[in-house]
């Protein structure tokens, strides 16, 4: 089945930057304004390993989705959840798959052992959006001059009520409950919600949302191009320390051209 | 003393040919010198007389200045006709393209050899040349030539090399050129030898000869050739200079490569073609090598940025990807994604441990009977390695196989056909999970074979039905699911009669049900006079039945084709009730087509009317059946299905005993009872069924055993008097 003429078109920049302290970058990204298909993946584990488990997720999701604009034969989740459009369903499996890929990769060789992503993804069907995610790198919806937090945090701090959570030690707060390629299967969490000309998502690590604060972020995304804002929240993120890797994804919901428009369009290239 | 002697004879000679010719312009020529020779020389005295008028001066408009100026010696200047300055300029990149008509010495307009050879064949008296200082230079009022600010003029060159006739000196004096060919023509004679006289670059040949050049410039005045920097042409490639400029820094990066490409050549093209239509065809020359090399610079510029920064990404994105890519495809292997596999495997180099990994892929795939696509991946094996165990072989055979089918993509077609091990690869063909072993035979639905579930071990008979291609996506669609319900209802069956049902799924087109594997015989075997099971057993086997239909009846589902093919009875004596349900699909999709299949003998009345069917209906086919085991003929018979349908609804039964005297009177009320036409009048429940054939049984038995008793007693009796 061919992906139907898209009703919304979306205008997405995305940077991802090592930071100040780590030496290589184990996020990864993706971000494809035709199929509209955007991923940041946080990858962890010894020496290369986080980087190798960011990109093999990052990887096996887009591949997998690519599947079905192909118009191929793919295989589905064997029980779809039949609260979720089908688009959404095929995300979820795409999330299963890449957890069992980087599951198996962990256990083949030393050098992988325990590695493991995080995934926070937004994919666009029709008129809605499908956040899905698992780990805590965030993805915000800015609506009506208001940011709200899409994705469900999976750490230990997020699901300790409040006066625990404070007690927490600062190693503590980025130990995940739930993460790719650690267990056989894995949970995500996912939203498909009603999408708006005008509407801003932010996809990012937690080096961006370590950094700054939602309030903040979503005066940046109102204000700038999706570029510019990129840019600005990495320098920010930097300027505040920057610890981890950082990767920033902004995108911002328009009406879909005219023909006239996608023709000029056409002839420009990114 | 004779050298000087024999000079001053050549110079008289000279003198003397000058005189008598009073056509000669001679050459004079200044020298930049910081000093200024103050003296004048005597030549000098008649250099008045070869100066130009200025009547006025443009606006800006002024003469290069002479310093010094070398002139001829004061006898040969009184003998000329007068006389020219040719000294040379060149533009910045080495280029002669102009001539300086005009230079100032003292307070002298001495005029350019060519001026001065022009007004000379126009056979315009000097005084009646006149300049405009920085904006022309008239001719009396013949000819108006245009100068720059600078009082030069822009060469316009008649064409390339050889544009005019030229002579060697040698020739010419050892008589060897006939002199008519001079006749009336201006005659530059200068020297060309190396050494001598450099040549000069120009704009159509870059070694041309001075006096070409001088030729060149003589043909633009005389011909009004000129070539004009029309005062716009500072603006126009300023002007230039800002678009290409704004074009390159934005508009070019952002284009499609192709595209940019394509814009680039119209620019470039456009420049240069413009330039040379204007230069040709209006005469104004608007300079425009600075925006070409702007434009090319910039486009080049661009490019190398995007080259650069595209391998860069490139790079950093295929370091690591090999080892990625193996494991992903791996991965993706292992959970049946075959296809994802082998694109992934298609980035790995492949090495012998890749080949390895591509074989098992082209495996994985013959199991799954796509056989195109194996064929792909031994084919790629082959690509890099022909000798690599089997990989050409199995890719022949299986492109022979794939030539010899109808449909699909790896399945065979056709209406007989859907065997599933004849696909010409001698891998175990799979469905689902099951690893299909053998044909088992052909049932009227679709072909059954023996298969094997790997995980567990165990051995289970598998149940094809293809859904016919008559039906478009929606039909085959609603068809599956309703053949998916009923088999997932009739997998809660569990009871000692009902053959279990372990699983059921479909593959492309053809839909499985894979159930407990059976050994022994459906009762189709036993219908036949003379082939007839014992009556007890007939009995017990349908009392058996007839309770296992109860349970499932009990649990809300018909049976609706109870016949002898649908009974297996095991080796080890046991009857079990098959295909439950699952025939109402499957009856349901050939029917479609109009045509009933088989003929329905057990089939109840109700059924007929089209009315909804519930267990009595299993009853009555059970009656029939049991009539059919206990006599050797069916009930009700006819020769078309028309006939039959009336028999069944309206004529009543032929006395079983009619036909097997043998048969008990309690047996016949059960006939008579469970073949009633009326449901209403049968046993309304199977359980009543078989609790009266058991009943009759024990009678059965007791009578026997009586007899047996009484035979004995007898026998004691006889045996003891």
């Amino acid at each position: 089945m061919r992906r139907d003429t898209p009703m919304f078109r979306i205008e997405s920049a995305g940077i991802t930057d090592v930071g100040k302290r780590r030496r290589n970058n184990e996020d990864a990204m993706f971000l494809d304004d035709e199929k509209q298909l955007y991923i940041v993946a946080d990858g962890m584990g010894g020496h290369q390993a986080g980087e190798v488990a960011s990109e093999m997720v990052v990887d096996s999701l887009r591949a997998y989705m690519e599947r079905f604009n192909e118009n191929a034969a793919v295989e589905e989740l064997s029980d779809p959840d039949d609260s979720l459009s089908k688009a959404a369903n095929r995300l979820l499996s795409g999330i299963y798959l890449a957890n069992k890929s980087v599951y198996q990769a962990a256990h083949s060789k030393e050098a992988y052992t325990g590695m493991g992503s995080t995934v926070s993804t937004v994919y666009f069907d029709g008129g809605t959006l499908i956040a899905a995610n698992v780990g805590d790198s965030p993805i915000y919806l800015v609506h009506d001059g208001n940011i709200e937090r899409l994705s469900v945090p999976h750490t230990v701090m997020a699901e300790l009520d409040s006066r625990k959570a404070e007690r927490l030690g600062g190693e503590f707060r980025h130990v995940l409950t739930r993460a790719i390629g650690v267990n056989e299967t894995v949970q995500a969490d996912i939203s498909e919600i009603q999408c708006f000309k005008g509407d801003i998502l932010v996809i990012g690590s937690d080096g961006l949302s370590d950094k700054i604060e939602q309030h903040e972020i979503k005066e940046v995304v109102r204000r700038d191009r999706p570029m510019k804002a990129c840019r600005q929240l990495v320098e920010l993120a930097n300027e505040r320390g920057g610890d981890d890797n950082i990767t920033v994804v902004v995108l911002k919901v328009k009406n879909r051209q005219s023909k006239i428009g996608r023709f000029f369009r056409s002839f420009f290239k990114g | 003393m004779t050298e000087a002697q024999k000079r001053l004879d050549n110079d008289r000679k000279l003198e003397k040919s000058l005189r008598a010719s009073g056509k000669v312009v001679l050459p004079v020529f200044f020298k930049d010198s910081r000093v200024g020779a103050d003296a004048r020389t005597p030549a000098e005295a008649g250099l008045a007389g070869g100066a130009v008028a200025v009547l006025k001066a443009a606006e800006g408009g002024y003469a290069p200045i002479g310093d010094e100026i070398v002139l001829p010696i004061a006898p040969f200047m009184a003998a000329a006709k007068g006389i020219g300055h040719f000294n040379l300029v060149y533009d910045m990149d080495g280029t002669a393209r102009r001539e300086r008509l005009l230079y100032a010495y003292r307070n002298l307009y001495i005029p350019s050899y060519t001026l001065r050879l022009a007004a000379a064949y126009l056979n315009l008296p000097l005084d009646d040349v006149t300049a405009d200082l920085g904006a022309a230079i008239h001719m009396g009022d013949r000819l108006s030539v245009p100068t720059t600010r600078y009082c030069e003029l822009l060469v316009n060159f008649k064409g390339q090399h050889g544009s005019f006739k030229s002579y060697s000196f040698f020739d010419v004096v050892n008589d060897k050129i006939p002199l008519s060919v001079f006749q009336n023509k201006l005659v530059l004679v200068s020297p060309s030898a190396a050494g001598i006289m450099n040549p000069m670059s120009t704009p159509t040949d870059p070694t041309m000869p001075v006096g070409e050049f001088s030729a060149h410039t003589l043909w633009t005045m005389l011909n009004k050739r000129f070539v004009e920097r029309p005062a716009w042409a500072d603006f126009a490639t300023l002007g230039l200079i800002l678009i290409i400029g704004l074009t390159a820094s934005l508009l070019l990066p952002r284009l499609k490569a192709m595209l940019a490409g394509i814009v680039f050549v119209g620019l470039c093209t456009l420049l240069i073609a413009g330039s040379i239509y204007l230069f040709v065809a209006a005469g104004a020359w608007v300079p425009t090598i600075y925006p070409l090399t702007e434009l090319v610079l910039g486009y080049i510029g661009i490019v190398s940025i995007s080259y650069l920064i595209t391998e860069t990404h490139r790079d950093k994105v295929e370091g690591e990807s090999a080892e990625t890519n193996r494991m992903l495809g791996l991965s993706f292997q292992s959970q049946g994604m075959l296809d994802m596999a082998f694109d992934k495997f298609r980035r790995v180099p492949v090495d012998q441990e890749m080949k390895t990994i591509l074989y098992s892929l082209a495996q994985d795939y013959e199991r799954k009977r796509q056989i195109n696509k194996a064929a792909a991946v031994y084919e790629y094996i082959e690509e890099h390695d022909s000798r690599y165990k089997d990989v050409a072989e199995r890719k022949k055979k299986l492109m022979q196989a794939s030539e010899t089918m109808v449909f699909g993509d790896g399945l065979l077609g056709g209406s007989t056909g859907d065997n599933l091990m004849a696909s010409g690869s001698d891998v175990r063909p799979t469905l689902g999970r099951y690893e299909i072993i053998r044909q088992l035979g052909r049932g009227a639905m679709g072909i059954v074979y023996l298969g094997q579930d790997p995980r567990i071990n165990r051995t289970t008979a598998i149940k094809t039905f293809r859904f016919t291609d008559d039906f478009d996506e929606a039909e085959v669609k609603a068809l599956k699911d309703k053949f998916f319900r009923e088999a997932e209802s009739a997998g809660t069956l569990s009871h000692p009669n009902i053959v279990t049902i372990y699983d059921a799924g479909d593959e492309q087109d053809l839909a499985y049900i894979a159930m407990e594997y059976l050994e022994g015989e459906d009762l189709e075997k036993f219908i036949k006079k003379g082939q007839l099971l014992p009556m007890r057993k007939v009995i017990d086997y349908v009392a058996d039945i007839a309770e296992g239909l109860d349970y499932a009846h009990n649990k809300g589902i018909v049976h609706r084709d109870i016949k002898p093919a649908n009974i297996m009875l095991l080796k080890s004596g046991v009857v079990k009730i098959t295909d439950f349900g699952i025939a109402r699909i499957t009856a349901t999709s050939q029917t479609q087509t109009g045509i009933v299949k088989g003929t329905p003998y057990y089939m109840s009345p109700e059924q007929f009317s089209g009315k909804k069917v519930d267990g009595r209906s299993d009853i009555f086919s059970l009656g029939v059946m049991l009539y059919q085991l206990l006599t050797g003929t069916l009930p009700f018979f006819a020769d078309n299905p028309a006939a039959l349908m009336n028999k069944i609804m309206n004529v009543p039964h032929v006395d079983p005993r009619t036909v097997n005297p043998k048969i008990m009177k309690p047996m016949v009320q059960i006939l008579n009872k469970a073949l009633a036409k009326t449901r209403d009048q049968r046993y309304q429940r199977a359980v009543h069924m078989a609790a009266h054939l058991r009943q009759t049984g024990k009678h059965m038995d007791a009578l026997v055993a009586r007899r047996k008793t009484s035979a004995s007693t007898a026998a004691a009796v006889e045996g003891g008097t």
